[in-house]
Order: C-alpha cells, then structure tokens, then sequence
C-alpha cells in the first residue's frame, strides 16, 4: 500500500441508502463510488526535524476522542479534523478539499460543499474539490449541478471523471438530459470494447436515457442487458415492465412486473436482515474512512514539517483501524528519524 | 448514440440551457409566505404522548383538516393530536382542537362549545357529508377506537362512530378518505391503518447504542378497511368482498382520485418501506390492486420508498392528474406523471423537485399555486423521526419546510431561501393543510408540528394576477362532488382539479379547488364532469372570485356563500 487509503464505502449513509440503493439499483455502484475516498499520494520522506519542534512522536499524546467513539463523538473527531486543515491550510486546495471529504461525510454536506468552493477558488484544478462538488450536488438532488461539476472535473482530471461515470452519467439522466447522457455513455462504450460490454450500472442507464429519448426498444435491450447483472436485477425487471408496458405488449409488461416483485420480496428480506445488523456494523464502517482522512492530514502536516500534529493524526489513525499498517509505519519512520 | 462529446460542452449547455432559465425565473416572482401564527390565538400544541418509551405511535403523529365547519364561508381548522400514552404522565391539555376562523386572520378554539372535544389518539382525518343534511361532518382515525363526529348544523358535532359501524378496533390508524365508489350518491369511507402496533406488540430498536424508535418493518402489515355507506347514517365494512382486505401494508397518507379518467373513483395508500398500492375501482364494487402495472407503487428506479404524504394534481398542465408522494430522507420526492391509459412515469428528478429535499424526511404535501400563475407549486413539510438519526450527523430534528416554484415546462425551482420567514424555521412537520384563510385569493399554509405549536403561513406573494376559485356542490351525486373533475380553460391556460376527501400526509384541505390564472382576467370555461358522469359548463365568468355550480343548475353564484345553503 503506498499511501492512506481508507476503507468499508458507504459507510456513512444512512440505512436506506445503504441497503436499499444500494441493493435495489445501479445506484449502489454509485454509493460505492461517492462515499469512497481516494487513495492519496503516498506520504514524503520525513524531513529531519527543526530544532524548535520538541515534541516526540512517540510520546504519549492523549486521544481526542475515544478509540472506539460512538456516532457524535465521531462527528466532533471529524469536526475538529476539517477545521484544523482549514485552519492550518488555509491556502492548500488540496488540505481544503480534504477538509470538504471530511465535513461532507461526517459532519454536514453542505458545509463540505462550502469548503470545496473555496478549494476551487484557490486552484480551478483541484479535482477532488470538484469532485466534491459533484457528490454534494447529486446527494443534494440538484443534478444539474452535479453534471456541470463533473464536465469541470473532466477538464482537469480525465481519468477520475471516467472512473466516477456513475455519477456523470446518473446526473444527466436526472437532468432530464438523456440526449447528452447517451453521448457519453458512446463514449464510455468506446473504451469498454462496445456498448454490448458496458456494466450493468451502465447499461440500466441507458435504458433509462433510451426510455426519456423515446427509444423504447433501444430501453428494452439495455435492460435485458442489464438483467444478468444480479445488482441490477431489480431495477432492470422493473424498467423492462415499464417498458414493455409503455409500448402495448401487456403480457410481457406482466411477466417482468412479476419477476420485478418476486425480486423485490427478497430484497426487501434483504433488508430487514441487513436492519438487524447495522447498528454497529455502520458504526464500525466509518472508522477506517475517518482514519484514512486522519493518515493523510498527518502526511500534510509532515510535508509542513509539524511532526508534531502529523504524529497526531497518526496515531489518530492507528486507534480508529488498528489492523491498518499505514498509520505505525509513518509513525515507526518519525520515530526512526528522531533515533528512537 | 452519438459519439465523440467535446470535453466541456455538457456543463456549458447545462449552465446555459437549465441553470441560467431557472435562476432569471425564480429571480422575477418569488413567492413570499410569512409566520403569523403568533397573531392568530391559536395555541394549539401537539403531543405524541409519549414519554420517552419510543411507542410507535409517535413517530406518525398527526394531519389536520381545513375545511367550513360552520358554512360561514371562512375555512376553519381542525388540528389533531396524540393524547398520553401508557406509562406517560397524565397531560389534560393535550388532545384535538377546533378552531373557528373569525376573520382577519384571528381563529377561535371552539373545541369545548362545539362539543368536539375527546380523549382519542388522533392520526388522520377526512371531511365528507356523510348524512347528506348539507354539513361537512368529520371522521378521525386514531391509535383505538375512530371517531366520526356528525355535524348538527348548529356549531356543535356529536361521536356518532359506534352507532354507525365505523369505530373499528385497537389498530394504529392512518390516512382516511370520504368516496362515493359505487356513485351512488351516498359517501362510503376509506380508512388506512399503518403497521400492528399495540402495547403487547411494543418494541424498540438499538440505535446509536441507545434505545429509539423501532422500524415500520419490525411490525406486521395491517390491511385497509372500505365501509360502504348505507346511506341511513351507517356504514357496511365491505373490506372483504371488495377485495381490500386482501392487503396487508403500513398505511400512512391516501388520496382518492380517479387514476384512469374512467369516471371511477380509485384509492392510493403511501406504504412506508413497502410497495405503495392503488385499488382500482373495477366498477363492481371490487377493487383490484394495480399500483406495479400503473407505475405508482415506487420510484422511477423501482425502489419502495418510505412513502409518507400524497396529493393528486396536473402539475404540467397537460389535462392528466399526477400523484406527488413524500418519502424518507435520502429518497427523492416521487412525482408520478400521469401519462394516460392509467400509466405513470416519476419524473421527479428530471423536474428539479429533489433540490435540497433530499436529506430530510418529507410528510405532508400539497400541489398548490401559491402565486396565482396558473402553475401548480409544491410546497413539503419535513422533520426527524429519531431522536437523532444515528449516521446523519448534524441532521437535525428539526427541518424548515421545502417549496418548490413550478417554473412551467415540468420544471420547479427550490425557492425557499427566497420566499420569506415562513420558510425559514425549523419544525418537525407531519400534517400540512393548504387553503385561503383570508380569502384574498392566495392560498395559505398551515403545518402541524409533532410535539409542538402549529405554524400558520400566511401568503403574501406579490398581488396582480388573477385567480377563480370553484365550489361544487351536488343534487343526484354526493353533495360535497367528490370525486368530481373541474376542468377551467383561460385562453390558452387549462387546468384541471379533482375533489378530494382526505389527501397531504393524513389530512384534508382544499374543498374548494383553486385556480391561479396569471393575467387573464376572465375565465372563458369551467367544465364539470360530476361523480354520476353528466357534465356542467359554465362560460365567461369574471375572475378573483369563487364560483358555486350546483349539479343540475347552470350556476348558483358568483360570489361566495355558503356552501352548505340551498
């Protein structure tokens, strides 16, 4: 592992979006995709430390909060992460931009979407604040904005916005926009060896753009296609039964409602499972999102040369995933250099 | 599919092709709703009787209903609320009240003079003349037994539930309807119930590692129940054989409208966390259960959603109703399109009506114009349920209210940081009830808060364009018209309305459908198809005033009056 990556997507949200969207529709790709940090680079050669730092990394530093916090101690642990980035990186668009990740996962959307706007306004080429942007739109349900959110992120980043497509292509449909959705999906078939090969997240919307194009049938193949993914299942026979009815054939409509309803009793089994579990599983998923943001606002602190907070952040890190190596390793590297 | 999209001509479409159109046409006619419940004297609070215990019954709290009690020609209101459950202190202020519009936006609690007072858990109610004597009568579903409260004409109303077959049991109720299914002119009643909780059923869930509300799912469905009016005051539960029964769901808002322009009453449940249903009125006194095949039984994505409050209106003009339903949060509003032959389509992300609407939990609901442009807005009360959500970090409580300007075009535009201090506080809604309490002809607001003070919203949008209100009343039919399908056409303006018992999150509102005509000072048609299938028609009538058309005469009045005389 070369850097911080943090782990368990979409832990954050909540019980409907995890177990319904994400187990009923293509859009659980996109939970998987919105909710997941990116890997960041790799942490620096630690400079040699300055004689005005003290501190030791290896001293005991208390916790900010407990190692196994409850959800509002969490939220206060990311509060005071986001703010000492902002504070200590005020001219960083890349700190801001994690400071945004962290607000809009664990503290307010909205005050995510604040930071990553002025993320931008310091550098128009920060993609993950344009990234950022993108994601708080579309979970705000402002679509529109998210599509034009993603084009700037193309601009800057092409990779990163083909590999966040879901949500480009998702806001587009919900635009309303299907003309321009069905353009890029083109495109995206074009890298991915044909539109026959597109994945089932895919191929679900554009059934959906073909359906607001008025092409119907061109809806029915695509949601054939995406019938033999098994996430898209569900969603897929229930496009098919509009489809299908929409276009007079009222037998078929028939069939693939009832398969649509014997897919969503066992999905909504699914759920009430799943609903069982998710008091703690949901809490113990944030943990290594959050450490994950700590370990990276410890490498920035580090490039800063405060060593002092980077060992922080740390150890930040190493409490809230203690099975995660990159948190000690940077840690056991500090103390090396201070010939511990 | 076109290929090969230049890097960038997508967000400078979308800027000049959607963001720009909509902020030029929000900026020119905002709509402006201001808190004025302060000088209303009403002091009304809501309690979900609970005392800490997590009971499921309160979460659901309460609608409320605007409606004439008195045929004064002033809308009234009646607020509902839970009463303590067991285990909770005793609180003898807590309960239903009825307040009388005295005019000038000041409001009596009548609710001792008008004998309505109870100790019932209410939920959700409906107006209806039940007894056809010519006053709006009430019907109450609660946590127990419901209540049916017989209008006497005289400002006083007497429980008359028991005696008409209509008191049902212990069940946790929800949404309710007064219909005329079978049109035989006598009004037959719907009543939702939400899931099987009772005492003996009570639990609660670990959330957060402390003790919350259980979910809708931890508890079995309940079916609905259909009574059939026999037309000598009582009721026949024809649950059963009218193939009702046969539905076990979690019930919450209803709304009967006629989904296939077949003339036939139709009934759609919000189910939360299931499948919504709409019963078809096959014609036969049976219904059959059609949501999946209509589209209406989830979102565009075929997700069911936690649907909570529901409203039926044309919201593009088109001449088809459309059905908006509220769920939880991170779920879209639903907006069924009506697309014809009994089929819908949501298009609620397309219409822009999920802007800043997602995150919260959405209750009640109404398709209203509240700035007289001939364009249906749409207006949702939101708030918690828990305590606090678990994952939802600063998701709070309390939640402002959502209004979305319908910018024509099958687009809306949120506009609630524009439309005054109405739209500014927080509140933990349940009910919302739209109609005009000052008859200025613009419609107003109030919202029932859930262990809380009612918020009343008066609307004060910029006066100029012209509205034309419509009061039904029927001779071989019904006499409340419900059911009836008001179609008004205003030079290239048309729109269409349906009367409705019971609609919003288990409320009533609007008796009296509303029309917002812009700048047409004159309404050149009001067509009226009534519940048995003849029609009216009613040429060039002056606007900004209410119109009464009674069944079988060309026009009553133009001014208002009483609906309940003659």
């Amino acid at each position: 592992m070369d850097g911080c990556v943090p782990g368990q997507p979409g832990a954050h949200r909540g019980a409907w979006l995890v177990v319904l969207v994400a187990g009923i529709a293509g859009a659980g790709w996109a939970v998987e995709r919105l909710t997941r940090p990116r890997t960041v680079p790799p942490v620096p050669p630690v400079p040699a430390r300055s004689a005005s730092v003290t501190a030791s990394a290896t001293q005991s530093v208390a916790p900010i909060v407990p190692e196994r916090p409850d959800e509002r101690e969490l939220a206060v642990d990311a509060e005071a992460l986001a703010e000492s980035l902002a504070r200590d990186f005020a001219g960083n668009s890349r700190a801001l931009a994690v400071s945004g990740r962290v607000l809009q996962l664990f503290v307010a959307p909205e005050r995510g979407r604040s930071r990553f706007e002025q993320a931008t306004a310091i550098a128009a080429d920060e993609p993950e604040a344009w990234l950022g942007l993108a994601e708080t739109a579309w979970h705000d349900g402002d679509y529109p904005q998210a599509a034009a959110a993603m084009a700037r992120l193309e601009r800057v980043a092409p990779r990163l916005a083909t590999e966040k497509a879901f949500l480009w292509v998702d806001s587009l449909v919900k635009s309303g926009d299907g003309v321009s959705a069905l353009e890029l999906l083109g495109r995206i078939a074009d890298t991915a060896g044909g539109e026959a090969a597109l994945p089932g997240w895919a191929q679900v919307l554009l059934g959906q753009a073909r359906t607001q194009a008025g092409d119907l049938a061109g809806a029915v193949t695509a949601y054939d296609r995406a019938a033999a993914d098994p996430a898209q299942r569900v969603v897929a026979a229930y496009g098919l039964a509009q489809a299908w009815a929409r276009l007079g054939d009222a037998e078929r409509a028939r069939r693939a409602r009832e398969t649509y309803a014997a897919l969503q009793e066992e999905n909504l089994a699914a759920f009430d499972r799943a609903q069982q579990a998710e008091t703690t599983t949901r809490l113990d998923a944030k943990y290594p999102v959050l450490a994950g943001y700590h370990c990276e606002a410890g490498s920035l602190y580090a490039r800063a040369g405060r060593f002092d907070e980077a060992a922080v952040h740390w150890r930040r890190a190493a409490a809230l995933a203690p099975e995660w190596p990159e948190p000690r390793r940077f840690l056991e590297v500090l103390a090396a250099q201070e010939g511990r | 599919m076109r290929r090969h999209l230049a890097p960038g001509a997508l967000q400078g479409w979308l800027v000049a092709g959607i963001v720009l159109p909509l902020a030029a046409a929000v900026a020119d006619g905002p709509i402006r709703l201001r808190d004025v419940t302060a000088d209303t004297g009403i002091t009304f609070r809501h309690s979900d009787g609970g005392a800490g215990r997590h009971y499921m019954a309160e979460t659901v709290a309460s609608g409320l209903a605007s409606f004439d009690y008195d045929g004064d020609g002033d809308v009234d209101l009646y607020l509902l609320s839970g009463v303590p459950l067991e285990g909770s202190p005793a609180d003898p202020n807590a309960g239903s009240r009825l307040y009388r519009n005295a005019g000038g936006w000041r409001f009596e609690d009548v609710t001792a003079s008008s004998s309505i007072a109870h100790r019932a858990f209410a939920l959700g109610v409906a107006v209806g003349d039940y007894d056809d004597d010519g006053t709006p009568d009430l019907f109450t579903n609660a946590f127990g037994p419901c209540l049916l409260h017989h209008n006497n004409g005289d400002g006083t109303f007497t429980e008359l539930a028991a005696a008409a077959g209509v008191e049902r049991g212990e069940a946790l109720g929800a949404g309710v309807n007064f219909l005329d299914y079978d049109r035989d002119g006598v009004l037959d009643l719907f009543v939702a119930n939400y899931v099987d909780f009772r005492y003996a059923t009570h639990r609660t869930a670990r959330l957060g590692g402390r003790d919350d509300y259980a979910r809708p799912r931890d508890f079995s469905p309940l079916p609905n129940r259909l009574y059939h009016g026999r037309g000598d005051g009582g009721f026949t539960d024809v649950s059963g054989p009218a193939g009702i029964a046969a539905h076990a769901g979690a019930g919450m808002g209803t709304i009967c409208f006629d989904h296939d322009d077949d003339g036939l009453t139709d009934i759609f449940v919000c189910n939360d966390q299931r499948l919504d249903f709409l019963f078809r009125n096959q014609g036969d006194g049976t219904f059959a259960e059609v949501a999946l095949a209509a589209g209406l039984a989830c979102n565009a994505l075929g997700t069911p959603t936690a649907s909570m409050g529901v409203d039926a209106g044309d919201h593009d003009n088109d001449g088809r109703l459309d059905l908006v339903v509220t769920p939880y949060y991170d779920e879209l509003p639903v907006l069924h399109r009506g697309l014809g032959s009994g089929l819908f389509e949501d298009v609620a992300a397309r219409a822009g009506i999920g802007v800043r609407a997602v995150a919260a939990i959405k209750w009640g609901v109404g398709l209203v114009d509240f700035d007289n442009d001939g364009l249906k807005d749409l207006f949702i009360g939101c708030g918690q349920i828990y305590e606090r959500e678990p994952g939802a970090t600063e998701r709070e409580v309390s939640w402002p209210p959502v209004l979305f300007r319908n910018l024509g075009g099958g687009r809306f535009a949120n506009v609630g940081a524009l439309a005054g201090d109405g739209l500014a506080g927080r509140h933990v809604v349940r009910g919302v009830a739209f109609d005009d309490f000052d008859d200025d002809g613009l419609v107003d607001v109030v919202m029932l808060v859930r262990d809380g003070a009612a918020v009343v919203l008066r609307n004060e949008s910029p006066p100029g364009n012209h509205w034309v209100r419509v009061r039904l009343r029927g001779r071989a039919g019904n006499r409340d018209a419900l059911g009836a399908r008001v179609r008004v056409v205003a030079g290239d303006l048309v729109q269409v309305a349906e009367i409705h018992s019971g609609r919003g999150y288990q409320s009533h509102f609007g008796s009296w459908p509303h029309f917002g005509l812009g700048s047409r000072p004159r309404v050149d048609r009001i067509e009226v198809r009534w519940p048995d299938g003849t029609t009216a028609v009613v040429e060039d009538v002056a606007a900004d005033r209410t119109v009464t058309i009674v069944e079988g005469a060309e026009r009553s009045a133009t001014a208002p009056a009483p609906f309940g005389a003659g």
